[in-house]
């Protein structure tokens, strides 16, 4: 099964230039064509292509499968990128990341549910994009604005410290391999 | 979502994002959370509780330091169990934001009132693992809410009006183990406790007499406005220092009437009743070195001992230099002859008045 992504706009400029596209393949198998500038934005993904030696004429004929990004994350990753592949270099921002004001494309990109935004964190770490961590993050920041204690555990899923030592005691107690 | 078990960098970018009273939040949901604003280390050195404002500030190095949280007393239904098991109680606040300053305040109930900034500074220090010392700004005028505890590390106070019984009172009654600075101009016995602080400086010390000179058991004192002493006086306290066996001065320093020229001390007249002798290069170095509990941020270099005469005192060889200027009175005993990292530290030109001084590394 194929989902395309939505890149109305980028999809005019890349006519216009470059037209050298990839194809990724999700660890469910789902299958995505992402442009070189966007793709670039991944160092993990340009590594590979790098390694694996993906040139124009052969990159279509030869998807890249990466096995610990689902089709849902996957989607959401190509949308950044190809939304963002022509932004100009921007320093980390992990000194003042408080500072910047998420564009608000990207703001509603990453509306989603809570687990949702723990998987592409988790996806984009593995990925290595930077500007899309830098945004996750900012994201779930946010989310502890006039939040009590008690509201951040719940939001950020922290266990109690009682629950920590029932689950301390749970694996202990457990049989180990042999048992 | 399990914030906990995201990779370390990308806990420093979320945590990069969250204000710092966020951050004591989420330190205080669980020990492991705690862990983890711990690993950040926090960008502050220290606390200090200022009663007057009702605010915990985190300061570093330098500064005067950012307000983290503020407290006060209002009960409301809603309320959560925030501060459990401080010192086998739980203290139930409601929280919100201030609305101009952007920071939390703890409502709790009155009777919580003089236990919730302890409460809440030690959490802190919990949370961030900073320095447990206590460090208390407080406004004396409000003596009634202050904290319950018989010993605070550092204090400073300030007022313009309390009984002057209470006031002594409080000083018979708190323990101050470093540090102490005294704004408010009121009397204090030379027998006080509070003579016998590390580091004491007093910005008001119309009341100070020969006998609190005598009586100064600390290892600095900074006595400012210091009217009431005279060459006399000074004497007095050179020959004490001379004839006794106090190991523990560093230094004093007591400033005189700035209004009063006339009644500058006699450099001449004080000297001439001692064996003193000009700097030597070879006996001890030029500048003298603050003890390291308190120092004084002088617009000039304080310090400087080349123009001061040394006395000595044969008994255990201690080296003492004396200077003299106008209305102003040096004492610095040489326990280290030959200080290294004596640099000059000086008060910066700044266009708003800075800190003028540092106790430990941490302006107050």
């Amino acid at each position: 099964m194929s989902v395309e992504p939505e890149v109305p706009i980028v999809q005019v400029e890349e006519v216009r230039e470059n037209p050298v596209l990839y194809k990724i393949i999700s660890s469910d198998n789902h299958v995505f064509t992402i442009s070189e500038h966007a793709v670039k934005l991944s160092k993990t993904l340009w590594d590979l292509i790098t390694n694996l030696g993906l040139t124009a004429e052969n990159a279509l004929d030869n998807p890249i499968p990466v096995e610990n990004v689902n089709g849902k994350n996957m989607e959401t990753i190509v949308q950044f990128c190809e939304r963002h592949k022509y932004d100009e270099e921007e320093p980390e921002y992990t000194n003042y990341i408080r500072e910047f004001v998420l564009p608000e494309w990207d703001r509603q990109l990453l509306s989603i549910d809570n687990e949702e935004l723990f998987q592409l964190i988790l996806a984009t770490n593995y990925l290595d994009i930077q500007k899309l961590m830098d945004y996750c993050c900012r994201v779930i920041g946010d989310m502890a604005k006039d939040k009590t204690p008690e509201e951040l555990r719940i939001i950020y899923g922290i266990p109690t410290d009682a629950e920590d030592d029932a689950l301390e005691r749970s694996a202990s107690d457990s049989p180990g391999p042999s048992g | 979502m399990e914030l906990l078990k995201l990779p370390y960098l990308v806990h420093l970018k979320i945590l990069s994002c969250l204000e710092p009273f966020e951050h004591f939040f989420l330190g205080l949901c669980s020990k492991k959370s705690a862990l983890l604003i711990r690993r950040i280390r926090p960008n502050f050195d220290a606390t200090t509780i200022d009663l007057g404002q009702y605010t915990i500030k985190t300061q570093n190095k330098g500064t005067r330091g950012d307000d983290l949280i503020m407290w006060t007393t209002y009960y409301h239904p809603k309320t959560i169990d925030l501060l459990t098991g401080y010192n086998g109680r739980t203290i139930r606040c409601r929280i919100t934001l201030h609305p101009k300053r952007k920071i939390p305040i703890l409502w709790c109930r009155e009777k919580h009132l003089k236990s919730l900034p302890i409460a809440i500074n030690s959490a802190i220090c919990d949370v961030f693992n900073t320095s447990s010392e206590i460090r208390i700004m407080a406004d004396m005028g409000k003596l009634t809410e202050f904290p319950e505890v018989d010993s605070v590390d550092n204090l400073l106070e300030y007022c313009g009006s309390v009984d002057q019984i209470e006031y002594q009172n409080f000083f018979d009654r708190i323990n101050i183990r470093n540090c102490a600075r005294l704004s408010s101009g009121f009397l204090v016995k030379s027998n006080a406790h509070v003579f016998s602080v590390n580091h004491l400086n007093c910005c008001n010390s119309k009341w100070l007499t020969r006998d609190h000179l005598l009586n100064f058991k600390g290892q600095s004192a900074l006595f400012q406005r210091a009217t009431q002493i005279k060459n006399d006086d000074l004497i007095a306290f050179i020959e004490n220092w001379l004839a006794g066996s106090n190991t523990k001065l560093q230094s004093l320093m007591v400033k005189g009437d700035v209004f009063r020229p006339d009644l500058s001390y006699d450099k001449d007249k004080i000297l001439k009743n001692f064996e003193t002798v000009p700097w030597n290069p070879e006996v001890r170095e030029r500048r003298f070195k603050y003890p390291p509990g308190m120092t004084y941020l002088s617009r000039t270099d304080v310090m400087d001992c080349a123009f001061g005469v040394d006395i000595l005192r044969e008994r255990d060889n201690l080296l003492a230099t004396i200077l003299i200027d106008s209305n102003k009175f040096r004492f610095f005993v040489w326990h280290d002859r030959f200080p290294k990292d004596n640099n000059p530290i000086m008060r910066s030109a700044a266009r708003h008045m800075p800190p003028c001084y540092v106790i430990g590394s941490i302006f107050f």
